[in-house]
């Protein structure tokens, strides 16, 4: 059979993620000596609101997470998608301002915002709608638009996607610390969007194009496993002030949580998250296999800080494709 | 005519483009970074429709980056930029229709190989059912082995087109199935994204800038329903995205298709302070061409008719 024949649900059906998720990853997936897991892994969950003082609020889930970002170059990766003015697709650029200032004030040495949007090539146009414009001015911050960055091969720390290497942007890898900062929304497909599906946009269009079909047709679920393993961020700081309910993560609706989720374990974070939305993430196969060699998912291994969980729990509207992986009593 | 204003944007478009060239040939997306073949076709482009130098001066001044697209070719014909990496079918398209405008000399000696490498590669037909999209039709990917979508298509096909002369056999049977593409793909109310018009039963809504490409390869197809309902959404739309590439693809394709593109340049150079403020010489050097509209018409994105 020819490339050409192949349907797309063959090059799914070939790949083996939902095996891996019922049973254990064999090593043709990673290697294990490549990953550490932490004993327990902690997620601090802070109240917030966009008219709160943000830099206080993601300085002080700093401290709760003992991270040290002296003389570091962070990159800060928001999720950026579309511009609509009443819809919550995008990472508040107040959160990224936050955190910025927060990073700067404890000493990094650069902060540097990035994304390549998957729907949209024209940058110019995202940062302007959103306002991220305002916050790269007022912080004199660089933007590197990963979507046109130079690119380097970088060969995957594993193979779900049966993808050997990736093209990246140099400036994502030549940071010191990489922060995955998404903003909290349902997924049509995968469940969830947060700090792990949040990666895509590190895939370079102008490699790839638009959208990142590349990683649709490897598997949506495998991608964001592969991805978050290679770049392995070392931080997650979540908008979950205002999330997106129903058809996310474009077409829902606003939904407030009032909540920044930060920790540096992605897995346990966004495990954190599905739990508070009303999802139970070992339901999903790609946090149940990150679950097994990336980071802990289990609750037995997740060490809330900050707020407890039950503060801020929200049962979101899950469209039926997907109401599969709600909890079992969902909030 | 352009106004004192957009003639000031113009300058000052052109004067940084000239500065931002890398010195061993070529623009990079963003100052400091490598070349590629997008900024630098859309940076020739733009300075030579903006050019009031002699031709002498212009060819000494463009030889060193034609050289770096020169550069970029492979065995396969096709160009990339980045070694190693997958070739961009639409940097290759637009590639194409830069040399025929600006080079058809020095173009000679690699665009029969171009295009031959550009007919060549087919987006996979997938086989997979769907009611409102026709998925077995193959037009252009981004890059080999990869599905069809609207951009890449858009320059392959108005390559073709503008070098129909030297074209080699099966281009027009290519050409014929990528506006059937192109049309499966219109949204339902005009216009094209990326290149899905809908997706999990919803419609999707077009976006300027695939829309201007698309409808710059289509403009000897004027007068088909769909070309004409894209025409109508661009200019409802027209002012709705504010970015250099958005209103400066924008304007070219009014201009082509002979309609007023006055009001778009006229907001293309407010708005290109802000352009080159972000630095993104691809969109600095779209909104150029458009602002010199006027002297050069839009030549490079048109076909004989």
């Amino acid at each position: 059979m020819s490339p050409s024949d192949l349907s797309r649900r063959d090059f799914l059906k070939a790949l083996p993620l939902a095996a891996a998720a019922a049973t254990a990853c064999g090593p043709s997936e990673f290697r294990a000596a490549d990953f550490s897991r932490l004993a327990m892994s902690p997620v601090a969950l802070l109240p917030a609101s966009y008219e709160a003082d943000l830099a206080d609020v993601v300085g002080r889930g700093l401290d709760i997470l003992g991270v040290d970002v002296r003389g570091k170059r962070v990159f800060l990766k928001p999720n950026l998608v579309e511009y609509e003015t009443d819809k919550a697709i995008n990472t508040h650029p107040l959160v990224v301002a936050g955190a910025a200032s927060a990073f700067l004030s404890r000493g990094a040495q650069q902060v540097i915002v990035g994304e390549g949007p998957g729907h949209r090539r024209d940058m110019e146009y995202l940062l302007a709608g959103t306002g991220m414009i305002d916050v790269l001015r007022d912080l004199r911050l660089t933007f590197a638009d990963l979507n046109h960055d130079d690119v380097r091969e970088v060969a995957l720390k594993s193979h779900f996607t049966r993808l050997q290497t990736l093209w990246l942007p140099a400036t994502l890898l030549d940071a010191d610390i990489v922060v995955s900062m998404p903003k909290l929304k349902t997924h049509h497909w995968a469940g969830m969007t947060a700090s792990m599906k949040n990666l895509f946009g590190t895939v370079p269009g102008a490699v790839y194009g638009w959208p990142k079909n590349l990683l649709h047709v490897h598997g949506i679920e495998q991608s964001i496993v592969d991805l978050t393993a290679t770049i392995h961020p070392a931080l997650s700081i979540v908008d979950g002030i205002v999330g997106m309910e129903g058809d996310g993560p474009i077409m829902g609706r606003p939904r407030p949580v009032g909540v920044i989720a930060m920790g540096t374990d992605l897995p346990a974070v966004d495990a954190t998250c599905a739990r508070l939305i009303g999802l139970d993430p070992t339901k999903m196969p790609y946090l149940s296999v990150a679950g097994q060699f990336i980071g802990n998912i289990d609750t037995t291994r997740i060490e809330q800080r900050g707020e407890r969980l039950e503060r801020f729990q929200t049962s979101f509207d899950i469209i039926e494709p997907i109401r599969r992986l709600q909890l079992p009593n969902p909030p | 005519m352009a106004g004192a204003l957009e003639q000031r944007r113009a300058e000052a478009l052109t004067a940084r483009l000239t500065q931002l060239a890398n010195p061993s040939g070529g623009w990079p997306y963003y100052a400091g970074k490598k070349s590629r073949l997008e900024p630098t076709c859309w940076a020739l482009l733009a300075l030579h429709g903006a050019w009031t130098d002699s031709a002498a001066e212009w060819s000494r001044f463009a030889s060193i980056h034609l050289d770096f697209v020169h550069r970029c070719q492979r065995r396969d014909g096709l160009l990339s930029d980045t070694p190693e990496a997958p070739t961009n079918l639409a940097a290759d398209g637009l590639a194409a229709c830069t040399l025929a405008e600006l080079s058809p000399a020095s173009g000679a000696a690699i665009l029969p190989a171009l295009l031959d490498g550009i007919v060549a590669v087919k987006g996979l037909r997938v086989n997979e059912p769907d009611t409102r999209q026709d998925n077995t039709l193959q037009a252009w990917p981004w890059y080999p082995d990869t599905f069809s979508w609207v951009e890449p298509t858009a320059w392959c096909v108005l390559a073709l087109k503008k070098l129909r002369s030297i074209a080699p056999p099966g281009s027009a049977a290519r050409i014929t199935e990528a506006e059937r593409m192109l049309e499966n793909r219109c949204c339902e109310t005009g216009g094209w994204n990326y290149g899905n018009a809908s997706a999990l039963g919803q419609d999707l809504r077009p976006h300027v800038p695939p829309t201007a490409t698309a409808l710059l390869a289509l403009h000897d197809r004027r007068e088909a329903s769909w070309v004409a309902k894209s025409i109508a959404f661009l200019e409802g739309a027209r002012l709705k995205e504010k970015s250099g590439a958005a209103l400066g693809l924008t304007a070219l394709c009014l201009r082509v298709y002979g309609r007023d593109s006055a009001i778009v340049e006229a907001q293309l150079a407010d708005v290109s302070v802000q352009t080159e403020e972000l630095g993104n010489i691809h969109s600095m050097a779209v909104a150029l061409s458009a602002l010199t509209g006027d002297r050069h018409q839009a030549r490079a994105f048109r076909v004989a008719q």
